[in-house]
């Protein structure tokens, strides 16, 4: 575990050869991500998202706030974390299932009022951020996980984000609004082996996540959180050249904060959940190194009218059933009773569509597609899961 | 029947001590130097390449093209993004901008330092590595400034010079981070554009590409030390608008590098190349010898598969044996030979290391090579002329066809030497035997000397075919010496005149940043002082790559220095190395820019500069003004009246104490000694590729004897004593050193022009006029005689010994 939040941009800094004689040269493809020697502390996931401590001039998420759009959608550049995050199940005409995974991280070198797209010359390279994207598709028919990392610093020409009209982009890579107003947006990734670019559109409204938007991770950690679930997605997903229009459904995240994770916790599984009575679920476990369950694991059921339901730790229970390697990919996940009347609480199985779907990127993780089975094992749903810390 | 077999073998080797010892002296001289060369070899590569400068650091190409900025480093990187083609081989992209800033407001402590600017994030790629952080600085609060602020990362001495100006650069105040690294300053890119005015300029893109250097490749190098030095990079991408380069081309002193381990390299697969055939003659020699006891074997039922099996195993054991003596004794050669040149202290080159690979090599020399060329020494094969005869011409038009690349090609340095290799093909299958057929025609219509003698030489001119391939070897390594030889001397005539035209009588001073400030007058006025000559220095680039920039007064008398007639106050002087490396010409108009100010000049003439590594323009003094500051006026050139170079040196030491004061004459001397040391090396090699074909020269008249054997049993018979028989056994022997070393001759000075006309140029920028130099020449010729008739001597008197009359 690297205990200084910046001893990452260290290993930037040699990692591009500047400090030693000489590196190796990595993978063939430019997108690939690293090979396992040379990436970044894996798992070390305080270093990127920080901890109490080094976070001198950043803003902290301590209070729910009034969020307001589409301001919000943008930037937020006094904190010093950032991402935004759009999984995607999608299906060809075929019935042929794929996944589509896009995140941007947005990760600040020095506390920033705003973040100026309009520089140019020295200032614009003087961003003081960096960004990291990643994008992958799966092919659950293949059994195939394809995914790409790029990692820049900020720059108008390289990375950014802006909150009107809403983009943001890593070299190529973009999600944003597609006219003037936030909706409807585009998603458009292209890399050597795999692209998509999907039009989204909303069927739910916006779920502030926690306490009004302030998602809680411990007692000194927060961030704030809101969700866009089950928007309706259509497009295509190219893969090994072959072009597969698809529809779907996503989900998008927008979280920031300037310290998220405290040493006692190793990470977090975290699903996003779509099931075909119309429910969406987003459920999180902090996961502590003790192995006690956390008083701020959470989460958010959101019926079929867009009414959310914010759940606390004791409100649901998640215990991983099979492991492949390290990574728990089934688990058993009980849920309140839907209603008052229900005597028994709901018991659902979620099981990864495949095994490997992991994220060999600088931040080793596993992301990818699982299905949502009932106690009798019909399929009665799917969505994303990701495991971090591992 | 086998045990049998065996037993045998060792009874006739017992009983022949002298033969079994022969074919093992030959496999371990041919192993020792097998090994010495390699490990020489290795040793040098890995101190010249230390010495290196490793300036892109794991990047391996460098793009540029005039007017470079920003919006084309992202228009190129969008490009590849989107998976151009072009650059579908591009691990990552690194915007650079490379100038020179010049550190700190008061005169003697100005310095200019190389500053580049880079984008440490561009590579894309996350990853660990603290350690390469400098040592001592609070790297959590420095790590994100350097994308935010004025960070620049220093060596020692520009960090001292930095913080003596109160941590300013331009104007601008700046942190400074101290590394022990040596070399440029480092800083973000904004930073360096900042700090230089050049807001969104560019001076290069670096690329890192993959596939540089294929598995093959590394391989080849290890299993022959800088062979792939020079060897070409087919991995360089074809980009519209710029011009791409690998940066083993683009970094002069890697160049220089490479081509210097390169020819350490072809050294080394000679050395294997002769002792392969040294290895496969002690074979040969060694199944002539038992031709007798092969033969009542057959005549016993032996099969020729089994007997062959027999010799091939007895190979092997003899091979690995001295494979085994050879290894030990290489290792302490190539130990003795970098301790007696003295290369290994002013190189700073490490000691020799045995590795799997040279163990290997060796093994493979002595034990594999030994064991098959008994497997074909066992065939009864008449020689196919006609094979010979196009293999020949193959080779000659092979020889042709590469040299003509070699001048016509872009640093086809490879090709040369695979002309080379050719055209030892070619002395081999043609020039030797011609030689030999010579000599069997002289020998058969014009006699001369006893009955005896005419006989003795008739015979063994017929039988000359039977020995071709080591007369052909010592043929090859006496050229090779004499090529070598005359290349050296060539290099010393004219390396000494070129000093002879810059060390002039008198006294160079060369200042530290404290003694700079020189007083001109004080000095002018010491006794035996005809004239105070300034010069200052810059770094700089050109358009078409980096130089470094001497300012002097152009007057004839200083011209004259660099081979030119006449005074220069317009134009300006390159060394032959800017010439070849930088594509330009006498003629040519050149931009000279550094930290924002350029001139235009143009070249008058190309200079000789032997030793010198990178590109050096020299200009008038008028032209240096709109570089200020930037140029640090250290050098002085103190002319004096003959014979008082020492008093002077005296006056000038006891005031300029820091600075380094040498005899113009005595500089000329040690530049003289270092160019003797440098070349004691290749010497010693040579003489260890004469020895090794001694060797095989050796096994071939021990086995030419033995065939010979009843020939001489009958002069014997007829009366001729020991005496006799010995000197015509050394007639015989004198005869074939003759046709080796007149076969030697025209390939010698072939080798010689090759040398001076091809490879030092393309190797170090440096040509050489090829002189004839008649002590050059006669030394190998007599030293091939000399070892022709040392290897023939102990075979010659052991056969007459064991046929002639008491």
């Amino acid at each position: 575990m690297v205990s200084a939040p910046y001893r990452w941009l260290l290993g930037l800094l040699a990692g591009a050869g500047l400090l030693t004689a000489c590196g190796e040269a990595g993978p063939s493809d430019p997108s690939a991500a690293p090979s396992g020697e040379a990436a970044l502390d894996r798992g070390s996931l305080r270093a990127v998202l920080g901890s109490a401590n080094a976070a001198d001039g950043f803003a902290k998420a301590e209070r729910p706030m009034a969020f307001a759009f589409p301001r919000d959608h943008g930037a937020h550049p006094a904190f010093r974390s950032e991402w935004w995050y759009v999984t995607a199940v999608l299906a060809d005409s075929d019935g042929r299932e794929f996944g589509v995974q896009f995140t941007l991280f947005r990760q600040g070198l020095v506390p920033r009022h705003s973040l100026d797209v309009a520089r140019n010359g020295i200032a614009a390279w003087r961003t003081g951020q960096v960004f990291m994207g990643h994008a992958a598709v799966a092919d659950v028919d293949q059994r195939q996980h394809l995914h790409a990392e790029r990692l820049v610093r900020g720059h108008p020409a390289l990375a950014g984000v802006a909150a009107l009209p809403f983009e943001a982009h890593i070299e190529g890579w973009r999600l944003a609004s597609v006219g003037p107003n936030f909706w409807p947006l585009r998603l458009q990734t292209e890399t050597p082996r795999f692209a998509f670019d999907l039009t989204l559109s909303p069927t739910k409204p916006l779920v502030r996540q926690g306490e009004a938007g302030l998602s809680r991770k411990g007692p000194d950690n927060a961030s704030y959180y809101y969700s866009i679930p089950r928007m309706a997605a259509v497009g295509r997903v190219v893969l090994d050249k072959k072009a597969h229009a698809v529809t779907g459904s996503a989900w998008l995240d927008h979280e920031w904060s300037t310290s998220v994770l405290a040493p006692e916790y190793a990470g977090w599984d975290w699903f996003a959940l779509r099931l075909n009575d119309g429910r969406d679920l987003m459920l999180y476990r902090m996961r502590r190194r003790d192995g006690a369950v956390d008083d701020y694991n959470a989460g958010a059921l959101i019926d079929a009218a867009g009414q959310a339901r914010i759940l606390a730790a004791d409100d649901f229970a998640l215990v991983a059933q099979e492991r492949w390697r390290r990574w728990p990919i089934v688990w058993q996940l009980t849920l309140p009773n839907r209603t008052p009347a229900q005597q028994a609480s709901e018991r659902l199985t979620l099981r990864a569509a495949f095994a490997d779907q992991i994220m060999d990127t600088s931040i080793r993780y596993w992301e990818g597609i699982v299905h949502v089975e009932n106690d009798r094992g019909e399929r009665i749903g799917n969505g994303y899961m990701e495991l971090t810390g591992y | 029947m086998n045990t049998l077999l065996i037993r045998s073998q060792f009874r006739f080797a017992l009983r022949h001590p002298i033969g079994a010892l022969t074919s093992l002296v030959g496999v371990t001289v041919a192993v020792t130097a097998v090994v010495a060369v390699h490990l020489l070899g290795q040793s040098l590569r890995l101190g010249l390449e230390t010495t290196a400068d490793a300036a892109l650091s794991g990047y391996t190409h460098v793009a540029t093209r005039a007017g470079l900025r920003d919006a084309d480093y992202f228009r190129l990187r969008r490009q590849w993004r989107q998976g151009d083609p072009a650059l579908a081989a591009v691990q990552a992209m690194m915007p650079v901008l490379d100038d020179y800033v010049a550190v700190g407001n008061e005169t003697p402590q100005r310095s200019v330092f190389r500053l580049i600017g880079v984008d440490p994030l561009a590579g894309g790629e996350a990853f660990a590595g603290e350690s390469a952080w400098p040592t001592g600085m609070d790297a959590d609060d420095i790590a994100p400034r350097f994308l935010v602020d004025d960070v620049i990362v220093a060596n020692r001495q520009a960090a001292r010079t930095l913080r003596t100006d109160g941590g300013k650069i331009n104007g601008f105040a700046v942190t400074v981070v101290e590394t022990d690294a040596d070399g440029a300053l480092l800083a973000d890119l904004p930073t360096a554009q900042r700090l230089l005015g050049r807001a969104e300029e560019l001076d290069a893109i670096w690329l890192r590409i993959t596939g540089v250097r294929s598995r093959w490749l590394t391989w080849l190098d290890a299993l022959l030390p800088g062979i792939a030095a020079a060897l070409p990079d087919y991995s360089t991408p074809t980009l519209d608008g710029y011009a791409v380069s690998a940066e083993r081309r683009w970094n002069p002193l890697r160049r220089f590098t490479d081509a210097s381990v390169f020819n350490l390299g072809m050294l080394t697969m000679l050395s294997v190349l002769m002792a392969a055939f040294l290895a496969v003659q002690a074979s040969f020699a060694n199944a002539a010898r038992r031709r007798d006891e092969r033969q009542r074997l057959v005549a016993l039922g032996v099969s020729n598969k089994r007997l062959r099996a027999l010799a091939a195993g007895e190979g092997l054991l003899l091979g690995s044996i001295g494979a085994g003596l050879g290894i030990a004794l290489g290792h302490g050669v190539a130990v003795l030979l970098l301790e007696a040149t003295g290369s290994a202290e002013s190189l700073a080159i490490p000691a020799p290391q045995l590795d799997g690979w040279v163990v290997g090599k060796a093994l493979f020399c002595g034990s594999v090579v030994a064991s098959i060329g008994a497997l074909f020494a066992g065939r009864e094969r008449r020689p196919r002329p006609r094979i010979g005869i196009v293999a020949a011409l193959v080779a000659a038009a092979a020889t042709v066809l590469c040299l003509v690349h070699g001048e016509l090609g872009d640093g086809s340095l490879p090709s040369v030497f695979v002309a080379l290799l050719a055209a030892v093909g070619v002395q081999i299958l043609v020039i030797v035997p011609l030689a030999g057929g010579a000599v069997r025609e002289l020998t058969t219509r014009y006699g001369f000397g006893s009955l005896a003698t005419r006989a003795s030489l008739r015979g063994a001119a017929a039988r000359i075919g039977e020995i071709r391939l080591a007369l052909g070897a010592l043929s090859v390594a006496i050229a090779v010496a004499l090529g070598m030889g005359l290349m050296v001397e060539s290099l010393r005539r004219d390396f000494s005149s070129m000093l002879d035209q810059r060390l002039w009588s008198g006294v160079h001073l060369s200042a530290e940043a404290e003694d700079a400030d020189f007083d001109v007058k004080w000095i002018r006025q010491l006794p035996g002082v005809r004239d105070v000559r300034r010069y200052g220095e810059f770094d700089a680039r050109l358009a078409q790559g980096r130089i470094r920039v001497d300012v002097a007064r152009l007057d004839a008398l200083e011209t004259a220095r660099y081979g030119f007639a006449g005074e220069l106050t317009e134009r300006a002087l390159l060394n032959e190395v800017g010439g070849r490396l930088l594509g330009i010409e006498a003629g040519d108009t050149v931009t000279v820019s550094a930290a924002g100010a350029s001139v235009s000049v143009e070249v008058a003439h190309i200079f000789r500069d032997f030793g010198a590594a990178q590109p050096r323009l020299l200009i008038p003094m008028p032209l240096h003004r709109p570089f200020g500051d930037l140029v640090a006026w250290r050098q002085l050139w103190v002319l004096a009246e003959d014979g008082d170079t020492a008093r002077l040196s005296a006056a000038l030491g006891t005031r300029y104490r820091a600075s380094r004061i040498t005899d113009q004459t005595r500089m000329r001397r040690a530049a003289m000694g270092v160019f003797d040391r440098s070349f004691a090396v290749s010497r010693g090699l040579t003489v260890v590729a004469l020895a090794v074909a001694a060797v095989g020269l050796y096994a071939a008249l021990t086995a030419l004897l033995a065939a010979r054997r009843h020939e001489f049993l009958l002069w014997a018979a007829l009366g001729c004593s020991r005496n006799e028989i010995w000197r015509q056994a050394m007639t015989q022997t004198l005869l074939l050193g003759t046709v080796a070393v007149f076969a030697a001759l025209p390939f010698g000075i072939f080798i010689a022009w090759v040398l001076c006309a091809f490879v030092n140029p393309l190797a170090f920028g440096w040509s050489i006029d090829l002189h004839l130099h008649a002590g050059a020449m006669g030394y190998p010729l007599l030293l091939g005689l000399g070892v022709t008739l040392l290897a023939g001597a102990t075979p010659a008197y052991r056969f007459a010994r064991a046929t002639g009359n008491g």
